[in-house]
């Protein structure tokens, strides 16, 4: 006799889920996203954890593990030791992503190139100008 | 919430486990809050795709046998993994194609501690 599978839903998670702030969420989300992309490329590099430890110079064997673990607050100078290890953009602080993350920028236009739209559209040509 | 996103981006990866919590080859690990924090939460990983969740609690004893209620949700789990692979042995359960789940029969009702 085969008995059915049934879904189960718990109204302690839903609470516990609830009491943490999407900032919060956004912020644990981050971290484990960021975990998984380091030793996927790693990985994809067919690299393991030692031949990382030693590109990013590190000393310590058991850093790879919380690095994966989703849970390590990265400092600056890690990320950026393993953002050229690896080859990879973990901090991004090129100006058009920039400007677009401070909400400056809406289109995928670079600043530059909206700039001198703007002054070329300001040229004006004589025929414009009959008053 | 680590569940959550497990659950819907990145999967049951490894490396967010602290494997080798049960006898060699059960799956027994552990899901911890932060490395250097004590919250374990116990589960039975069957690769990326698919995890039973147990029990746990706060680990501040260096074995988790030297705490009652660790050794009770970790031995839960043992059983639990042992029962399954037995149920899979004897082809009464089985992975879905998609290995997100079980097919089959499972009833729990002869656990003692």
């Amino acid at each position: 006799m085969k008995t059915k599978q049934e879904k189960y839903n718990s109204s302690q998670i839903d609470e516990i889920l609830e009491s943490i702030s999407p900032l919060e969420e956004k912020k644990l989300r981050s971290k484990m996203l960021l975990a998984a992309k380091i030793e996927d490329t790693m990985k994809a590099k067919g690299w393991n954890q030692k031949k990382l430890l030693e590109a990013t110079g590190q000393k310590n064997a058991s850093v790879a593990t919380k690095w994966f673990s989703g849970t390590h607050n990265f400092t600056h100078d890690t990320l950026f030791d393993i953002q050229e290890a690896l080859g990879i953009e973990l901090i991004n602080i090129e100006e058009k992503e920039f400007s677009k993350s401070l909400g400056a920028f809406g289109s995928e236009k670079s600043a530059e190139e909206i700039s001198r739209e703007i002054k070329k559209s300001r040229k004006f040509r004589k025929k414009d100008l009959k008053l | 919430m680590r569940l959550k996103i497990i659950g819907n981006e990145t999967g049951a990866r490894e490396s967010f486990f602290k494997t080798k919590e049960g006898v060699p080859g059960d799956g027994v690990c552990a899901l911890y809050d932060t490395p250097d924090k004590k919250l374990r939460l116990y589960c039975i990983r069957y690769g990326k795709e698919l995890i039973i969740i147990g029990s746990g609690g706060q680990k501040n004893v260096r074995a988790l046998q030297g705490d009652e209620k660790l050794e009770k949700e970790n031995y839960i789990l043992r059983w639990l993994s042992a029962k399954i692979t037995e149920c899979m042995q004897n082809g009464e359960l089985s992975f879905s194609s998609d290995y997100m789940n079980f097919e089959g029969n499972l009833i729990i009702e002869d656990y003692e501690d």
